[in-house]
């Protein structure tokens, strides 16, 4: 019995994570995503504040699902979500003021964030509250991860850093244009081909390769 | 009927849960926040006039409610050695989206009657088109103020192209600062200073 919860709780977490990670396989919230991706430590705080807002919300809306009429879920969702949302800026701002400083104007746009709103409607609505926090948490961390791998990339290629650390030789030229909103649709689609051809390889089982199975339209 | 009263009860339940939540998340963070903006003003003096070492504010309330500077929101004297070397000021401009805050500092010229200098000139935070409206915080669109006499600003001084709105407000801001400059000196001139 235990061992099933763990496995389902791990399954949960996985599932955010790899099979159905918001950015690299349902391409949702794709207007942080290149709007932040500048620099790794913004990627990594815009992804820490979104699955913060993502488990809150998500925690919520499955506690009150019962107390929630069909036909006003939506704006119950969007007070749900907002709350959450300016309570995680004002403790950024309160606390971790040179987060501020660099993502200040984003944070306001987790809003507006299709993964909350998505996670709320298709999983925290119909589920428990336990599962809904998970699923908020692994939607999170998938987040998360896609994000630190794209603004890693565009950190180390566009200006030779990592996390504000020199990393590239002496002589290296920086790739500017990476760091430009350009170079955030570059980036972002060559990390999504390289995630597609790793997970095609290795995640997905044989009889799932050509069915498209996992997939889904965003 | 029943179910519109119904469905409004709950959202009305919900939204008074939020801003509970909310009010409570306020208490926490007003303090902190507070002291950050207030540490960030120091910062923001110190940029514009680096050769000061203590500001007092000017205490002058013909200043602030002068009709013709609508936009400034405080000043200050920069001393250094208990001695006034110029003024800094913080307007608060009009930009594309929002207000723009904008540090002026204007030194005193060394021979007395010459024009001000314009010592720095620094951008608080702001919300302007991210990448056309954000560059008035580049160093290559400040810099273009140091060292300029108070009463010659437009000389050299380009505006960006694509952020026509949002330097033009800064230009302004550091035109209005020189004329806020010229009344502090005239004021205290007439004090006997």
């Amino acid at each position: 019995m235990a061992d099933e919860r763990k496995s389902s709780a791990a399954r949960i977490i996985r599932n955010g994570v790899l099979d159905e990670n918001p950015t690299f396989r349902l391409a949702l919230g794709m207007c942080p995503t290149l709007a932040v991706t500048t620099a790794a430590i913004n990627g990594l705080g815009m992804g820490a504040a979104t699955t913060f807002v993502l488990a809150m919300s998500n925690l919520f809306i499955s506690l009150l699902r019962k107390q929630i009429p069909e036909n006003i879920r939506i704006p119950a969702f969007v007070v749900i979500i907002a709350s959450f949302t300016t309570i995680v800026q004002m403790l950024i701002k309160a606390f971790v003021p040179a987060l501020d400083a660099a993502l200040g104007i984003f944070i306001p746009l987790i809003v507006v964030n299709c993964i909350v709103f998505a996670r709320a409607e298709a999983f925290a609505f119909k589920n428990t509250a336990k599962d809904s926090t998970l699923d908020g948490l692994g939607m999170g961390i998938g987040f998360t991860c896609a994000l630190t791998i794209l603004s890693s990339v565009r950190e180390a290629f566009g200006s030779g850093t990592w996390f504000g650390i020199r990393i590239m030789p002496e002589g290296f030229q920086p790739m500017a244009i990476l760091t430009q909103p350009p170079g955030g649709f570059l980036t972002l689609g060559i990390v999504l081909a390289l995630f597609n051809a790793f997970e095609k390889r290795y995640l997905r089982k044989p009889s799932a390769i050509g069915k498209g199975a996992g997939r889904r339209a965003a | 009927m029943r179910d519109i009263v119904n469905a409004g009860v709950r959202l009305l339940a919900i939204s008074l849960i939020a801003a509970l939540l909310l009010a409570g998340t306020n208490m926490i963070t007003r303090g902190p926040i507070a002291e950050h903006e207030r540490e960030n003003a120091i910062a923001a003096r110190q940029a514009v006039a680096p050769d000061a070492d203590s500001f007092d504010p000017v205490v002058w309330p013909g200043l602030i409610e002068l009709t013709a500077f609508p936009s400034l929101i405080e000043a200050f004297e920069a001393k250094r050695d208990g001695e006034v070397i110029g003024y800094t000021f913080l307007f608060a401009p009009m930009g594309y989206k929002a207000e723009i805050p904008v540090s002026v500092g204007i030194m005193l010229p060394d021979e007395p009657g010459g024009a001000g200098i314009v010592s720095g000139v620094a951008i608080g935070n702001i919300s302007e088109t991210s990448g056309l409206g954000t560059r008035v915080k580049e160093d290559a669109f400040l810099r273009q103020f140091e060292g300029a006499r108070a009463d010659r600003l437009d000389d050299g001084v380009n505006t960006i192209s694509g952020a026509t709105i949002s330097s033009g407000a800064v230009k302004g801001a550091v035109r209005n600062a020189a004329l806020a400059f010229d009344a502090l000196r005239m004021n205290a001139g007439q004090e006997g200073l």
